[in-house]
């Protein structure tokens, strides 16, 4: 009798290991965690069906189970090692590039050629209303495009920039200016990350090189704050802050940035020698763990 | 053979039996629990996803049941050693005794690594929030 109900226990226990792998995997498209999850659950069936059937059958499960255990934390553990040496996450999601404007076709138009930023043919896809509301919001939205590619990144679904941004005005983070929001305010925004996406966004007031270096070390993402013509770093910059990128990694002296307003491909996610980085930078930001 | 106080061996293998049972089941009733509690925070963590740190936490929290319920089966074994009568028999044991133990040892290892991992990421540096408030209001 209790040889059956132990033995019922244990494969109800290695049933939910399976789901609770394909959940993990589903929501972080994590391999070495799914793995790791299956086995903990495994684990648990071996230790449960060992207690009451001694047998070398059982022993060499166990036995197997302890090897495969082993290989399967070094795998997790050199995933976790290499997104913190190489400052990008091999067990999250990729990082999109997210413009701020729903054509980037139309960016460069848009930031040199004076085309109105309203009149965009894929103006719905940023989730506004309708298109006056569109024109409202679109140029102050790198810091809702920057957060939107930190969810996809994590999560892999997202809610659009309208709505982030809505969400976002809800805590403070935009307040209506005399002709159209101003923002993005760094302190409700973290309230608002925190409190309706469970990330712990921190505001950094002084996000200087070093700084901005140990974060992405940590596997975080950085919004920072930098000068629009970054997108042009040949150029100097006429002042420093005004526009936000997400900054997703380092390597040595570079620095890699999702630019949300980039007219070109190389200019989204663009790579820039640090302290040319840091000459456009207004060294406050926002750090996201994902 | 016939003990001092009349306790008979068959009455004392008995007994030594009963107390095995007993201390293997709350073993694998704590591993039992131990999943379920594990399985249904990993379906909570699923239908509000938050980044890998959540799905360590329960891992963590699994391992620490799966070691307290090896602690009781290795105390099984400890017990079961009293009444073992044959040399195969005393062999698995000795096995089960060596893979349970290595198994304690692995999992003490990985929870203590991945409280580490918890720790470190809960001491990151914090800013100060005494910011000018002009500090924190840059547009866009």
């Amino acid at each position: 009798m209790i040889v059956t109900v132990v033995d019922a226990a244990a494969l109800l226990v290695a049933a939910a290991g399976l789901i609770a792998a394909a959940v993990a995997l589903a929501t972080t498209r994590a391999v070495p965690l799914a793995i790791a999850v299956l086995l903990d659950f495994f684990t648990a069936a071996v230790l449960l069906r060992l207690a009451v059937r001694v047998s070398w059958a059982a022993l060499g499960a166990a036995a197997l189970t302890i090897v495969v255990r082993q290989l399967a934390g070094r795998a997790l553990a050199a995933a976790r090692g290499a997104r913190h040496r190489l400052g990008f996450d091999l067990v999250r999601h990729p990082i999109p590039w997210i413009t701020q404007y729903a054509s980037p076709s139309l960016i460069e138009a848009i930031s040199f050629g004076g085309h109105p930023r309203g009149e965009d043919p894929r103006w719905r896809e940023s989730g506004a209303p309708d298109q006056p509301t569109y024109a409202a919001w679109c140029s102050r939205w790198c810091g809702m495009a920057c957060f939107r590619m930190a969810l996809l990144a994590r999560d892999g679904v997202a809610p659009s920039l309208y709505e982030l941004a809505i969400g976002c005005a809800e805590y403070g983070a935009y307040v209506d200016g005399p002709d159209r929001p101003r923002g993005l305010i760094y302190r409700p925004f973290a309230e608002y990350a925190r409190d309706k996406h469970a990330m712990e966004a921190e505001v950094i007031t002084e996000l200087d090189a070093a700084r901005l270096r140990s974060e992405l070390d940590a596997g975080r993402l950085v919004i920072a704050s930098v000068s629009s013509q970054i997108r042009l770093p040949a150029t100097g910059p006429a002042k420093t802050g005004g526009h936000l990128v997400l900054v997703t990694g380092h390597a040595g002296d570079l620095v890699t940035f999702h630019d949300p307003a980039g007219h070109t491909p190389q200019a989204g996610i663009a790579t820039l020698p640090m302290p040319v980085f840091d000459r456009f930078a207004a060294h406050r930001g926002v750090s996201l763990p994902v | 053979m016939i003990l001092a106080d009349g306790f008979g061996e068959h009455n004392l293998e008995d007994v030594v039996s009963i107390l095995v049972r007993i201390v293997e089941a709350a073993g694998a009733a704590i591993i039992f629990v131990g999943a379920v509690i594990a399985f249904v925070r990993f379906l909570a963590i699923a239908v509000r996803p938050r980044g890998l740190d959540p799905f360590a936490r329960v891992r963590l929290n699994l391992g620490r049941y799966l070691v307290l319920g090896l602690e009781f089966q290795l105390a099984a074994d400890i017990l079961r050693t009293a009444v073992a009568p044959n040399f195969t028999e005393l062999a698995q044991l000795a096995a089960i005794a060596a893979i349970r133990t290595a198994l304690n040892f692995f999992l003490g290892r990985e929870i203590k690594e991945e409280t580490e991992l918890v720790r470190a990421d809960q001491a990151r540096p914090t800013v100060s929030t005494a910011a000018p408030p002009d500090a924190s209001a840059k547009p866009p």
